[in-house]
C-alpha cells in the first residue's frame, strides 16, 4: 500500500477483512490484515458500529461480523466511489 | 412581473419532452446520490441529492403545467407563466443547495439565510424572473468555479465531465437571461440545458459501465 488511504477505503478494507474471514473477526485479525495502528482501528470499529456496517458479537472475547448493510457498502464500493469521483462530490 | 422566460409557442411540444426528460435525468441522479450517501456519509453526496431532487420538481412542474394547458381553463400564456415562476423558485432551491454543498461548513443556519435571501430577492423583485435568473446564474458560476478548482487542485480526470455539464447549464442561463423580448436567445438556451443534462446523463452511464 503506497499511497495514503481515503477513510472510505480503510472502512472498504475492515469490512473486506471481515467478510473474508467467513465468520467473525477479532480486533486482532483486523488490525493485522488492514495494517492500521490500533488507535485508528478503534475509531474506524467504532464508526462502522455507528453506521450499522458492522455489529458485535461474543461475550467473553470481543468479534465483529458484518450486517446487511455493511455487504451492501462492500458489493457497492466500486460503485460508490466512481459515482463520488464522477460527481465530484 | 417581466415577460422574460417564457417559452414562444412554436417550441411547446418540443419543451414539454425536453423538461421531462431532464426531471427524469437529474430524478435519477438524485436518488444515486442519496444511495451513495447513505453508504458514504458524505455530506457533499447528501446535498447533492437534495440539489437535484430540486431540479428534478423545477422540471416537472413546468412540464405538468404546459400539459394541463390543453384541458385546462385558462390560456396558454397563463399556464407557461404559472411553470416558469414555479421553475425559477424550485431552481433556486436547488443551486442554492449545490453553492452550499461547495462551502466546507456545516451550518443549517448559513443554508437557511442563503435559501431566504436569494427567494425573497426572486419573490418581491419587481422583475421576478431577471433577478431570479441573475441570482441561479451567479450561483452557478460559483459552483462551476468550485468544481473546475477541485478539477485543477486534484487531477481527478474523472470529475471533467461534470465541469463541463456545470459549464453548460451555466451558458444555457445567461441565455435566458437574455431571452427578454429574444425568443431565439429562449430556444439556445433550451438546447444549451439540454446538453449540459445530456453530459450528466452519460456520466451517471459511465458510472455503472465497467
Amino acid at each position: 500500500m503506497n499511497k495514503k488511504r481515503n477513510p472510505l477505503e480503510i472502512m472498504y478494507d475492515i469490512l473486506d477483512t471481515i467478510n473474508k474471514k467467513r465468520g467473525p473477526a477479532n480486533p486482532t485479525h483486523i488490525l493485522y490484515k488492514s495494517n492500521l495502528s490500533y488507535k485508528m482501528l478503534k475509531d474506524y470499529i467504532n464508526e462502522l458500529l455507528e453506521k450499522d456496517f458492522i455489529k458485535e458479537e461474543g461475550d467473553k472475547k470481543r468479534v465483529y461480523s458484518l450486517t446487511k448493510k455493511g455487504k451492501e457498502y462492500l458489493s457497492n464500493y466500486h460503485i460508490m466511489t466512481n459515482f463520488l469521483d464522477r460527481f465530484g462530490l | 412581473m417581466s415577460h422574460i422566460l417564457l417559452s414562444p409557442e412554436w417550441l411547446f411540444g418540443y419543451n414539454v419532452v425536453f423538461k421531462l426528460v431532464i426531471a427524469f435525468i437529474t430524478a435519477a441522479v438524485s436518488y444515486y446520490a442519496l444511495k451513495m450517501y447513505r453508504l458514504s456519509g458524505r455530506r457533499r453526496s447528501k446535498l447533492f441529492s437534495i440539489a437535484f431532487g430540486f431540479f428534478s420538481l423545477s422540471y416537472l412542474a413546468p412540464a405538468l403545467f404546459s400539459l394541463n394547458s390543453f384541458s385546462g381553463p385558462f390560456n396558454f400564456t397563463v399556464y407557461n407563466l404559472i411553470g416558469a415562476y414555479f421553475h425559477t423558485f424550485l431552481f433556486i432551491l436547488g443551486t442554492a443547495t449545490l453553492t452550499y454543498m461547495t462551502f466546507d461548513i456545516e451550518s443549517p443556519r448559513i443554508y437557511g439565510l442563503l435559501i431566504l435571501i436569494t427567494l425573497a430577492s426572486f419573490v418581491l423583485s419587481g422583475m421576478n424572473f431577471y433577478l431570479g435568473y441573475a441570482i441561479i446564474s451567479i450561483m452557478l458560476f460559483y459552483v462551476l468555479f468550485d468544481y473546475l478548482l477541485e478539477f485543477i487542485e486534484k487531477k481527478s480526470p474523472k470529475s471533467l465531465m461534470i465541469s463541463i455539464a456545470f459549464g453548460f447549464l451555466f451558458i444555457s442561463h445567461i441565455h435566458f437571461l437574455l431571452a427578454v423580448n429574444h425568443e431565439l436567445f429562449f430556444a439556445i438556451g433550451n438546447i444549451l440545458e439540454l446538453v449540459a443534462y445530456l453530459l450528466v446523463l452519460i456520466n451517471l452511464i459511465m458510472v455503472f459501465s465497467k
